[in-house]
């Protein structure tokens, strides 16, 4: 755990800890993956990752050289004392882990591409979570651009219903798992709106690895999709093996009638994710 | 079992390998991905007709590396401290036509590319190698010169075309070779098949 007075070197001490350090829960995964597979490559591929992941931290050196795009998720307490400050904040604190670290310059704008840093227009993402109370919890997620481009949106008939919904982000992520640089995580919105539905996929994706939805309907649904992702035989880095996906998480919103939208959202296997708390002191702290 | 490669590497050297072969690579290669690519191809171009457009480096022969490196600027030295590969497939409408002009060897990346590089891969006998994604740091440690950097202003950091003196960079599996076998497309016609006889 690391605390400061200074929530904005929290913020950027997390950042950093997210680049050089890959999560416990996705080292965990990808031990239990490389026990689960016999295939000579797809064992040498994820060797490589963990290995990958202690040269890493022990030198503290980025784990991938696409070091994303950052998302900021934001659990903002409407009576924190620090929200109004909290935006600069953010794009500060990507400005200076981008000198510190440093961070590969990867904010490029589209007309010209002139590649600015990190800091821009619309970046750092931040999506915003209103909720009573006055603590501030932000999750950091670094989104590579291979993984991001696997995203998909379908608007499914809704008498196709559930198994229709597998249907669709099965192939997809069939389809898009090879460039995604797999084992993935697969985050998927049911329901809403198109743009919720991809925000909900975005969002399931800073759940840790092993936390299955509270719903059980919607748990049987992870677990399904999981299960047959899996079996696709895809494997890690799209070179044959029993591990595509480390994990499914899903959730839902209420649909129209007429519409039932699925958002696919895809992560790496260098799910570089981290959380700072601030409370109301603003002693702010990393959670692990 | 990894194959201790020296660059350059003989046209034989290349043509023997195989689907599942799996390699280190010491020597010179360059990286470039969409935008080098596509400046790369309009100075090709330009050669054709009356008059040429100078490269700020001459990619003849060099092995062409999918990736945007992470680098550090310490005073005139440049260290990179993240090399690993970025998807190949974006670079798949101006490959075929650049590994023509400019005789690539092979190329370094993830994913795989399409039928037009597979192609062109059996006609010159050449391969396609996988890296394993997300290992960026291994990859710095793998660097042991930076020999230039181009048009770093012009497109940033991940666009520039570096030239790198690697030290056993690996491993990397041969996925596409110069007989015409691409695991890449074999593993996912697999995965439909499978899929598919699944939800009938």
């Amino acid at each position: 755990m690391f605390r400061g007075a200074r929530w904005g070197d929290v913020l950027v001490e997390a950042i950093r800890r997210a680049t050089v350090s890959l999560s416990p829960d996705i080292v965990a995964g990808l031990r239990r993956a490389l026990d689960g597979e016999t295939s000579d490559l797809a064992r040498l591929q994820l060797e490589t990752m963990l290995e990958n992941a202690r040269v890493a931290r022990e030198n503290g050196l980025p784990l991938c050289q696409d070091t994303g795009t950052p998302v900021f998720f934001v659990r903002a307490g409407t009576q924190s004392p620090w929200l109004a400050n909290l935006e600069p904040a953010l794009r500060d604190a990507v400005g200076r882990a981008t000198d510190s670290i440093p961070l590969r310059p990867s904010a490029i704008d589209p007309f010209t591409n002139r590649n600015v840093g990190n800091v821009g227009r619309g970046v750092p993402v931040i999506d915003w979570d209103l909720v009573p109370g006055e603590e501030i919890a932000i999750t950091y997620v670094a989104k590579g651009g291979g993984s991001e481009n696997a995203s998909g949106l379908f608007l499914v008939a809704p008498g196709d219903g559930t198994a229709g919904v597998l249907r669709a982000v099965l192939a997809h992520v069939v389809r898009v798992a090879p460039r995604a640089c797999p084992p993935v995580i697969v985050g998927v919105g049911i329901g809403g709106t198109a743009d919720l539905a991809l925000r909900l996929a975005k969002r399931a994706l800073t759940r840790p690895l092993d936390a299955r939805h509270d719903d059980p309907a919607v748990a049987a649904f992870e677990a399904d999709l999981l299960d047959a992702v899996n079996r696709s035989g895809i494997g890690p880095m799209g070179l044959g093996g029993a591990c595509t996906a480390l994990a499914v998480h899903a959730d839902y919103a209420y649909r129209h009638p007429a519409s039932l939208p699925v958002g696919v959202a895809l992560q790496c296997w260098v799910d570089r994710r981290v959380t700072v708390r601030i409370p109301a002191s603003g002693i702010a702290e990393v959670v692990e | 079992m990894i194959r201790q490669i020296e660059l350059p590497a003989s046209a034989a050297e290349v043509a023997s390998w195989r689907v599942g072969d799996v390699l280190s690579l010491s020597g010179v290669i360059l990286t470039a991905r969409d935008l080098a690519h596509r400046r790369i191809l309009e100075a090709s171009l330009l050669e054709a007709g009356e008059r040429g457009l100078d490269l700020p480096f001459d990619p003849t022969g060099l092995p062409i590396f999918h990736c945007g490196p992470l680098a550090r600027r310490d005073g005139v030295r440049w260290t990179i401290t993240g090399l690993g590969p970025t998807t190949s497939a974006r670079m798949e409408s101006t490959t075929p036509a650049i590994m023509a002009r400019f005789a690539t060897p092979f190329l370094i990346g993830k994913g795989g590319m399409g039928p037009a590089t597979r192609a062109a891969l059996v006609e010159r006998g050449a391969a396609y190698l996988a890296a394993v994604g997300g290992t960026g740091a291994l990859g710095a440690r793998a660097v042991a010169e930076v020999v230039s950097v181009a048009w770093l202003e012009e497109l940033g950091m991940p666009d520039a075309v570096w030239v790198l003196r690697l030290s056993e960079y690996g491993p990397l599996v041969v996925t596409m070779d110069p007989q015409g076998r691409d695991l890449h497309e074999e593993i996912v016609r697999a995965a439909e098949r499978t899929v598919g006889n699944a939800s009938r």
